[in-house]
């Protein structure tokens, strides 16, 4: 069994853990826009997200490792909508090779009080990050579209685009075809397959498209007692009506 | 070290449109950090103390749900509220879902700074099918139990309490650190292990002055710096009665 521990961030300030660790593998959370000198929120969107980045620094240091650790972190946004372009200036500060830089997924949720952003994420330890591309599904984010690290592989939210065209095509259900043939790519490039995958997250822009999805996991995983979950949820779409995000691990 | 990672994926509550996960399972074990007393989708606290409280504890039994185990597979939960008066009542709603002492999680109740409107907030963590075992020290009651669960045992937190009279030692702080680890090396015993097996040990003292003599205490329990468990020290409440609290955790 892999030795767990919880890892905690300024003890004297707080006893909130802030991350945890399972063997090489950790788990960051808690990470919010405060000044971790004196623990003020930060007043805008901007000085949030830098005190997250730093809260995320001291977080993996913390565990001993550093930034070069981190494979995939998420961003919540209270309001994305307005808070948009602040998002990436901090995160090309944070990681400014972009041969060599962890993954991310933003969102919105209702955070509490003046909480503008929140974040978690993934990191492996005594591993170096190996950035995954495919042609043609390229993000147009500061973002590779998946990262292996060690026998870990964790993607962005994969788009489904046509490779041939590097955009998405019309309609959902052929959307939904290309995007399964980009996961898969992903899978291939990191030298994984669909068996190695752990975890689903589907982000539907209509639920009532997540049959396409589900229909899909399910032929791959016919086996529904060793099935791995695969989430829904609803986000607000534009042209991307569908697209998908997974954790794989190889087994030993 | 290898990843033999069977199961590892994010918990997410039932509603689509929540965003941020709430838990994690990696194999047998299921994490939950910063579970709070409100509705997953808008945000909003269910109401009062005891209304948080409860709404966190059915947020758990989902998660534990989802996660493919129940509360009954529940060894560790923390409790972090805002103010000294806030501690006790929590316990109503705890001891409603866990009514029998022989059988309930080891639990701390700590002080934390939370989010505008949380007033309590609860980790836990989890083992899939494994069961509760109480371990007690003969004359030492204590009210949060220390548990045994499969290969893993987690106290809640102990103090310097002497094994015959039950009260705690005279001395001080260095002798009350002293006292604590013996009767840790008691529990981890009965519990069928040594204290070579204890991974973790986090320390409470009321400010930091406690920090240096309770580490050099710790440092002579355990000589070995490559086999020395991880030690945190916290700076929180602590009971009147005493100097110290410390817990560990063990992987038998």
């Amino acid at each position: 069994m892999p030795i767990f521990i919880e890892i905690f961030g300024d003890q004297s300030v707080s006893p909130l853990p802030v991350a945890l660790r399972s063997g090489d593998m950790v788990r960051g959370f808690r990470i919010v826009g405060t000044d971790p000198n004196t623990g003020e929120l930060g007043k805008d969107i901007g000085t949030q997200l830098k005190n997250a980045h730093q809260n995320m620094k001291l977080s993996i240091e913390s565990v001993g490792g550093t930034t070069a650790n981190i494979a995939q972190v998420s961003m919540y946004f209270q309001d994305f909508g307005r808070d948009r372009e602040a998002m990436n200036p901090p995160w090309v500060d944070a990681f400014p090779d972009e041969s060599d830089r962890p993954t991310y997924k933003f969102l919105t949720a209702n955070l509490p009080g003046d909480e503008l952003v929140y974040m978690d994420y993934f990191a492996v330890l005594n591993q170096p990050r190996q950035v995954l591309n495919i042609p043609g599904v390229a993000h147009t984010n500061p973002i590779p579209l998946g990262v292996k690290m060690g026998p870990y592989l964790f993607s962005s939210r994969v788009l489904p685009y046509d490779p041939g065209t590097g955009k998405p095509p019309e309609g959902v259900e052929a959307q939904a075809e290309h995007l399964f043939n980009n996961v898969e790519a992903l899978l291939k490039t990191g030298g994984m397959s669909w068996s190695d995958v752990k975890q689903g997250r589907a982000f539907v822009a209509d639920l009532v498209n997540l049959p396409l999805v589900t229909r899909r996991w399910e032929k791959l995983f016919p086996d529904a007692s060793n099935r791995p979950v695969l989430h829904p949820l609803k986000y607000g779409g534009g042209a991307l009506q569908v697209m998908l995000e997974i954790i794989a691990s190889e087994d030993n | 070290m290898a990843a033999d990672i069977k199961q590892f994926f994010e918990v997410y509550p039932s509603q689509p449109q929540a965003t941020i996960p709430i838990g994690i399972r990696i194999n047998d074990m299921v994490f939950a950090n910063g579970l709070a007393g409100i509705d997953p989708v808008t945000g909003e606290p269910a109401g009062d103390l005891v209304a948080q409280m409860s709404k966190i504890l059915e947020h758990l039994q989902r998660l534990m749900e989802r996660a493919g185990g129940s509360m009954d597979n529940i060894v560790r939960c923390a409790a972090y509220v805002t103010t000294m008066a806030d501690r006790e009542p929590i316990y109503e709603p705890w001891e409603a879902l866990y009514p029998d002492k022989a059988d309930r999680p080891a639990l701390k109740a700590l002080l934390a700074e939370l989010p505008a409107g949380h007033l309590v907030h609860l980790d836990a963590v989890g083992i899939i099918d494994g069961k509760r075992e109480r371990i007690d020290l003969p004359n030492i009651s204590a009210r949060d139990p220390a548990v045994k669960m499969g290969s893993w045992f987690f106290t809640s937190r102990c103090h310097g309490n002497d094994q015959t009279t039950g009260k705690i030692v005279e001395g001080g702080l260095e002798a009350e650190t002293r006292q604590t680890f013996d009767n840790f090396a008691a529990l981890v015993k009965r519990a069928g292990g040594t204290e070579d097996n204890i991974v973790q040990v986090n320390m409470f003292g009321r400010d930091d002055s406690y920090k240096e003599v309770a580490r050099k205490v710790f440092e002579e329990r355990f000589p070995d710096p490559a086999k020395r468990p991880s030690c945190h020290q916290m700076v929180n409440v602590v009971s009147d009665s005493m100097q110290i609290s410390i817990e560990m955790m063990a992987a038998l």
